[in-house]
């Protein structure tokens, strides 16, 4: 393996999966390809009056257990690799969550932040022309990722419906509330991990209450974990945050609603009243009892993992981890909560804002906790249950499943 | 249009130097220009000739000399005062940096106000063997209990040096802008941030969101404490609490948050109906154009603007001058201008300016050209070190590596003395896509004076380049040069070769990290051989640069 991107990595683990599994290898080779995918081309009015001719796509990577569902996000690699995975990666998801999608990305080659406001919007309902007839609600959902913000996904639903001639709120989600978004979408990612913790704190008998926790990343997922974690937990000290600048350490407490105040007011955590300022580096290596790393890919290595002192990580961002520390952290005995499944509060809570806007009726922010709970805890429990009956850590169990479970539903179908 | 003319008295004789007569200049010609709008006007000015300036610095203080003093700031009425010092010796040169203005809050009777002028000026300004001009300006401003300062801050350039899209017109200017005092738009600690606002294209920001907005927005201020006499800093929410709706609303947007745990909108300090719903970039455009054609070259201007309770605004102009500049034109490789802004024809008050058209033949190394990419300020900067990662040897990386190498790029910077050094590496740098380039954070390469990205990954794979736009504020807040080397592009060349044979320090510094030692490589000035330093020259106007190591000629 060349290991040069992220496809390598993706595509090993996806490997090592279906060699576990035993899978037929016609049916691997199913599941490794995109069902469908779309590039097109997209002219946007500049401001100044000139045209940029835009490249955009849509990867459908597998519908076998319900329509596709996936982000749009504004993309600098013309290869459409990363897309692929990313693809493929939703379909996994929503699988392990148990919920009835498949997987898909797409969006625009351009970097978003050269556009202005106009041309941002010109943007994505140009790409809402091109690719209409592949989407809608049974078809192809899509869900807002990097950069795109509810005002851009009220737009792509409003040229939709434009288009279509009627309303349609189930093919966009992270909508404003105004337009058919869904209570709980704000917090889903953080609530999700906590709701997570809260169970791996059951599993290992820790009396929640008393945990001492630490959040490396203090931004949405960042602050959403402070607040949450207490509130879910019924307690536990909140020792240490760190944002990408600096952090702060207190062996007291740290006052979670008190340092968000402090952050949205200074932009930055370093000179919060009463504590002490750490680095992020050593911020990983507190002596607490639960660990959110949540900014950064890649801040546990072999070069520090022996020295985290954590029971439990749950890994909000994405690839906080590498191989080899994972390796080290599972001989060591860490309850590592593997991103894959740390995250996936937000895919659940867009899949209920796709639910609501089919029903045309809209939950209250208790009923889209609660099942946002319940869907955590049972697919936490399936996975735990996995990863002892094949004694393999949580982060491969998480995956045997999720690939498990769309291999089903192609042989049910006849596909394969 | 005809302005009252502007206040200017100078006290003492003798040259005052490029700069100060530069805005002497413009302050007698800005009433009779016609373009020029009237919300626009020079504030009262006092020039301190260099020897009369020594004497303040340096005399024993008396009577005469405070009486002095005081007839010197009599026409300056009882306001608070900007003053900014600037060479006057036969060598100054436009181009330079200014040191940054300090303020003086005035209070009480003249006398006293005379005493503590002095008393501050001689805490304030260092006193040197060089000649040096002080320019005194009255400043007006909103006083809040024991609070004073300028409803806000500026400087504008005629040319931009940070136009991050090529939607962006680099001939149409761009402004900085910070409430109260300008301490904040000189802050390099990369700890505050300012609003920067591209003249001709004010609706096209360089963040992702509204989050990203406000987390970029300016959070302190300064001001002047006219009972302690001295410049402090204070929340800007603060300060905009004791503001009229209408200012506030001129100033400050909100829109809506996905970070804000309670939800909803968040509000921030923009600037935006300000430059959107006024005519105040129109009439800081026609100022620079004014300006631009009086010196024959892109203007700069520092400034301040107070805005009434009825949203009406005025500017007071405090400083103007060609703008800073280190032309780089022709072959590189043969000459370099290391000279100022000046041109020969170029006349202020019917005279030329000094010029300072000096060059050097390099002849020694050139280590890197580039052309294309350039956002900053145009600079000649000293370099003790460089930290070069070589493309083909990341790329061979596998993506776990490459965050470990992130990582000790943050250890080395911790390590490094802040400034004189730079980073030069293949991709975009603080990317979040280690396939594409190197994934630190900014707060793990913000002690670096300049980022030079090489734009090459390995055959398969060349990154888009970023113009450093994903860390566009933190570049400007740290005032970190940006460029990029578009390897086969003429202009653009690295000499990986000298590079790759060049001791690597790497282990001497951090030894733990001896291991990556092929593919970070940290080297010394002095490893190429008799010269203190490397030179990194950078046009952002003509969107050149070239490093190459000092042979100490021609200077």
């Amino acid at each position: 393996m060349s290991a040069d991107n992220k496809t390598d990595m993706a595509w090993t683990q996806f490997d090592e999966a279906v060699s576990f599994l035993g899978l037929d290898p016609d049916l691997a080779e199913f599941l490794r390809r995109p069902v469908r995918e779309f590039i097109f081309t997209v002219p946007v009015r500049m401001d100044d009056g000139r045209t940029q001719i835009m490249q955009g796509y849509r990867i459908q990577h597998n519908d076998a257990r319900g329509p596709c569902s996936g982000g749009f996000r504004w993309h600098r690699d013309e290869s459409l690799t990363g897309g692929r995975v990313m693809a493929a990666w939703n379909t996994w998801r929503a699988a392990l969550m148990d919920l009835p999608l498949g997987g898909a990305s797409g969006g625009l080659i351009f970097d978003s932040k050269k556009l202005s406001e106009t041309e941002k919007e010109r943007a994505v309902r140009g790409w809402i022309r091109a690719i209409a007839p592949e989407l809608g609600g049974h078809r192809d959902v899509v869900t807002p990722d990097l950069y795109t913000t509810p005002q851009i996904m009220a737009w792509m639903m409003d040229e939709f419906e434009t288009l279509t001639g009627r309303a349609h709120p189930a093919v966009i989600t992270g909508k404003p509330l105004v337009l058919g978004g869904t209570q709980g979408h704000n917090d889903a990612l953080a609530r999700g991990g906590v709701l997570e913790v809260r169970e791996a704190c059951k599993a290992l008998n820790l009396d929640a209450t008393t945990c001492s926790y630490a959040i490396q990343g203090f931004g949405q997922a960042g602050q959403h974990t402070a607040l949450l974690h207490p509130e879910i937990l019924g307690g536990g000290k909140l020792i240490a945050v760190s944002d990408s600048s600096s952090g702060i350490v207190c062996s007291e407490g740290l006052d979670p609603k008190a340092v968000v105040d402090y952050k949205r007011r200074h932009g930055k955590v370093s000179g919060f009243p009463g504590a002490s300022p750490i680095s992020n580096e050593d911020l990983l290596e507190l002596n607490v009892d639960i660990l959110y790393p949540a900014a950064l890919e890649g801040v546990i290595t072999s070069i520090n993992a022996e020295q985290i002192n954590a029971r439990i990580i749950c890994e909000l961002a994405t690839g906080t981890t590498t191989p080899e520390a994972d390796t080290i952290l599972n001989v060591k005995g860490v309850y590592v909560i593997p991103d894959f499944l740390a995250s996936a509060g937000g895919s659940i809570v867009s899949y209920f804002e796709q639910v609501q806007g089919h029903i045309n009726y809209y939950w209250l922010r208790d009923d889209v906790n609660q099942r946002l709970d319940a869907r955590i805890s049972a697919a936490l429990q399936e996975v735990r249950g996995v990863a002892q009956s094949r004694n393999v850590p949580l982060r491969f169990a998480a995956l045997l499943l999720a690939i498990s479970r769309v291999a089903e539903a192609v042989r049910l179908r006849g596909w394969v | 249009m005809l302005h009252a003319a502007a206040k200017i008295t100078v006290v003492g004789k003798g040259p005052l130097g490029p700069v100060a007569e530069c805005l002497q200049h413009v302050c007698r010609t800005l009433p009779t220009t016609a373009s020029i709008p009237d919300t626009i006007a020079c504030p009262p000015l006092c020039f301190v000739a260099p020897e009369v300036l020594r004497e303040w610095l340096t005399a024993e203080t008396s009577a005469r000399l405070y009486e002095q003093i005081q007839a010197a700031l009599a026409p300056l009425g009882a306001r608070p005062l900007r003053l900014q010092v600037c060479r006057a010796d036969e060598d100054a040169d436009l181009g330079e940096c200014l040191p940054p203005a300090v303020f003086l809050a005035q209070q009480g009777a003249p006398a006293e106000r005379a005493q503590q002028f002095l008393a501050s000026l001689r805490t304030l300004i260092p006193n040197t063997a060089t000649p040096q001009t002080l320019v005194l300006s009255a400043l007006a401003g909103h006083q809040q209990a024991r609070r004073f300062f300028p409803l806000g801050s500026g400087v504008a350039y005629a040319a931009n040096p940070y136009a991050w899209s090529e939607y962006i017109a680099p001939e149409a200017g761009v402004a900085r802008l910070a409430l109260g005092l300008e301490t904040a738009l000189q802050d390099t600690s990369g700890e505050t941030f300012t609003r920067t606002v591209a003249l001709a294209a004010v609706q096209r920001r360089p963040e992702a969101d509204f989050d990203d907005i406000a987390q970029h927005s300016q959070r302190f201020a300064t001001v002047l404490n006219l009972a302690t006499a001295r410049v402090e800093p204070c929340e800007v929410t603060d300060l905009l609490k004791e503001l009229s709706a209408r200012q506030r609303e001129l100033l400050l947007s909100s829109g809506p948050s996905v970070l804000a745990p309670v939800g909803g909108d968040v509000a921030a300090l923009t600037f935006d109906r300000l430059l959107t719903r006024t005519d105040f970039v129109g009439d800081l455009q026609r100022l620079l154009a004014a300006l631009s054609a009086l010196f024959h070259a892109p203007a700069e201007i520092a400034f301040t603007f107070n805005v009434e309770t009825t949203g009406a605004y005025q500017f007071q102009l405090h400083h103007a001058r060609p703008m800073a500049d280190w032309p780089l034109v022709g072959n590189l490789r043969e000459q370099v201008l290391v000279g100022g802004v000046l041109n020969p024809a170029r006349q202020v008050a019917g005279r030329p300016l000094p010029t300072v058209a000096r060059t050097t033949t390099i002849k020694t190394e050139v280590l890197l050209e580039a052309e294309g990419a350039v956002l900053g300020r145009s600079r000649r900067q000293p370099l003790d070190h460089l930290i070069y990662i070589p493309a083909e040897q990341y790329a061979r990386l596998p993506l776990n590596a490459r965050f470990e190498i992130a990582r000790l790029l943050g250890r080395l910077n911790r390590s490094l003395p802040a400034g004189r050094w730079a980073l030069l590496g293949p991709g975009r740098w603080c990317t979040s896509s280690p396939e594409l380039g190197l994934p630190t954070t900014f707060a793990e390469i913000n002690r670096a004076v300049a980022l030079i990205e090489v734009v090459e990954m390995h055959s398969g794979l060349t990154p888009d380049v970023s113009r450093g736009i994903h860390i566009f504020n933190e570049l400007i807040g740290t005032d970190m040069l940006y460029l990029a080397i578009f390897p086969g592009n003429p202009h653009n060349a690295l000499a990986r070769e000298r590079l790759a044979a060049a001791p690597n320090q790497l282990a001497a510094v951090l030894p733990e990290a001896a291991r990556w030692a092929d593919v970070v490589r940290l080297i010394e000035a002095r490893a190429f051989g008799g010269a203190a330093a490397i030179e990194l020259h950078a046009d952002s106007r003509r969107q050149r640069a070239i490093a190459y190591v000092a042979d100490g000629r021609g200077e």
